[in-house]
């Protein structure tokens, strides 16, 4: 799993605690890690599959009467233990930064200037709606769980602020240079 | 019902050699129990914004209003008694007792001015203490109080008075992390009460959680941010798609 999402990582310490369906696995993740990682059912059952094709995982389909229909209930082999603690133990990396605002400021053109200070703002009021969805009642603070939980709505914020920051001083530099042009 | 508004202020600060815009043509408006976070990086002009808001500085140019009053053109003396009570709180993170004395004393000293004695005013003042989690520290003199007790004990001197608007400059001081999530806690939950409006504003995002309305302010320009994602049309924007 070297090297692979980081989602898969922690998609596999949740299979680890608990067997569970797509469904109550997305809920966990999404409580665990916040909104900010924008988590989409697609990429939950993409990396379900993947586990299950490095064989980190198993699946069994159960049937059942109830509203919820048939489901598939995913169950950790006996690899997962030794894949989790090496990815636990695996370097992390830098994700890439703002690639796209970067690359139009790249060859923007001086005329270009308030459309770009136009899609700041759209990113900046992006930014706080993130926020405003990440703002539900952290749990306190007692096991590594609460810390998982605490620690990853800690790193959603600061990441936002460093966004907004970022964008105060690229509208500052955008505003500057578009005057001396 | 708009309890405060700020209208067109423009605040400068300058030495003759230098001008520096501090606040650039700011529309705000604060409704009664309202709950307002501020959000900005350092030197972004939210300490000024709150100071105009509470009429401690006045705008170079604009006007500001509470409750139907026009704060600016208000002489001193008559905006002081205005704010006294039922009016303006402003308690700021970085708040210092002037005089080294029992914390409980340092409270109840705000209420002296409203012809109470100092008697009178403990009973309140230990009350206030109490409600924003310092009951304990009523006894210890200020000059012995953690950043963290400080800025609740600030908060204790500010409602005693019962303010209607609350502002908090920078709450995020303590560098317990605990204790900072405690402190946004009881912000919010003072927010949460129907007679009390209140504005946070400060760079740390935590502390502006559980706001009803969002703003960011940089270079002096104060931008609303609503959740739905929609612009919010101030004459102070500059740059429209």
């Amino acid at each position: 799993m070297r090297g692979s999402s980081p989602l898969k990582g922690a998609l596999l310490g949740l299979v680890l605690q608990r067997p569970g369906h797509g469904y109550d696995l997305a809920n966990r993740l999404d409580r665990r890690l916040g909104p900010a990682w924008q988590i989409t059912a697609k990429d939950l059952y993409r990396m379900l599959e993947q586990l299950e094709r490095a064989g980190l995982v198993s699946s069994r389909r159960v049937f059942s009467d109830g509203p919820t229909g048939n489901r598939r209930i995913y169950s950790p082999t006996e690899r997962a233990e030794l894949a989790l603690t090496e990815w636990m133990n695996a370097g992390t990396r830098m994700a890439p930064v703002r690639a796209e605002f970067q690359a139009k400021i790249a060859v923007a053109r001086t005329q270009d200037a308030p459309r770009l200070l136009a899609s700041l703002d759209t990113y900046e009021r992006e930014c706080f709606s993130m926020f405003n969805a990440s703002t539900q009642d952290t749990p306190p603070i007692r096991s590594f769980a609460g810390i998982a939980v605490h620690l990853s709505r800690a790193s959603a914020r600061l990441h936002l602020r460093a966004e907004l920051e970022w964008i105060v001083l690229a509208r500052r530099l955008i505003a500057e240079v578009a005057t001396l042009s | 019902m708009t309890l405060l508004s700020l209208t067109q202020v423009t605040r400068r600060y300058g030495d003759g050699r230098r001008e520096v815009l501090v606040l650039d043509r700011v529309n705000l408006e604060v409704d009664a129990g309202d709950f307002v976070g501020v959000w900005g990086p350092r030197r972004s002009g939210k300490t000024t914004l709150l100071r105009v808001a509470a009429g401690i500085e006045s705008p170079g140019a604009g006007a500001v209003c509470f409750d139907g009053h026009v704060l600016t053109s208000m002489p001193a003396g008559e905006r002081t008694r205005l704010l006294r009570t039922h009016g303006i709180a402003h308690v700021c993170g970085d708040w210092r007792p002037q005089l080294n004395q029992p914390t409980l004393d340092s409270v109840a000293m705000s209420l002296l001015s409203d012809r109470m004695s100092l008697r009178e005013a403990r009973p309140i003042a230990h009350r206030a203490l109490e409600k924003v989690g310092v009951g304990d520290c009523a006894d210890v003199w200020t000059g012995r109080l953690s950043q963290g007790e400080r800025i609740r004990v600030g908060l204790a001197r500010a409602l005693v008075r019962q303010p209607r608007l609350l502002l908090v400059d920078e709450p995020a001081v303590s560098p317990s992390p605990v204790e900072c999530g405690e402190l946004f806690a009881l912000l919010r939950s003072l927010a949460g009460r129907s007679d009390l409006a209140v504005l946070i504003a400060s760079q740390d995002l935590e502390a502006l959680e559980g706001a009803r309305r969002i703003m960011s302010i940089s270079d002096g320009i104060l931008r609303s941010m609503d959740q739905a994602g929609v612009v919010v049309a101030f004459p102070n924007q500059r740059v429209s798609a």
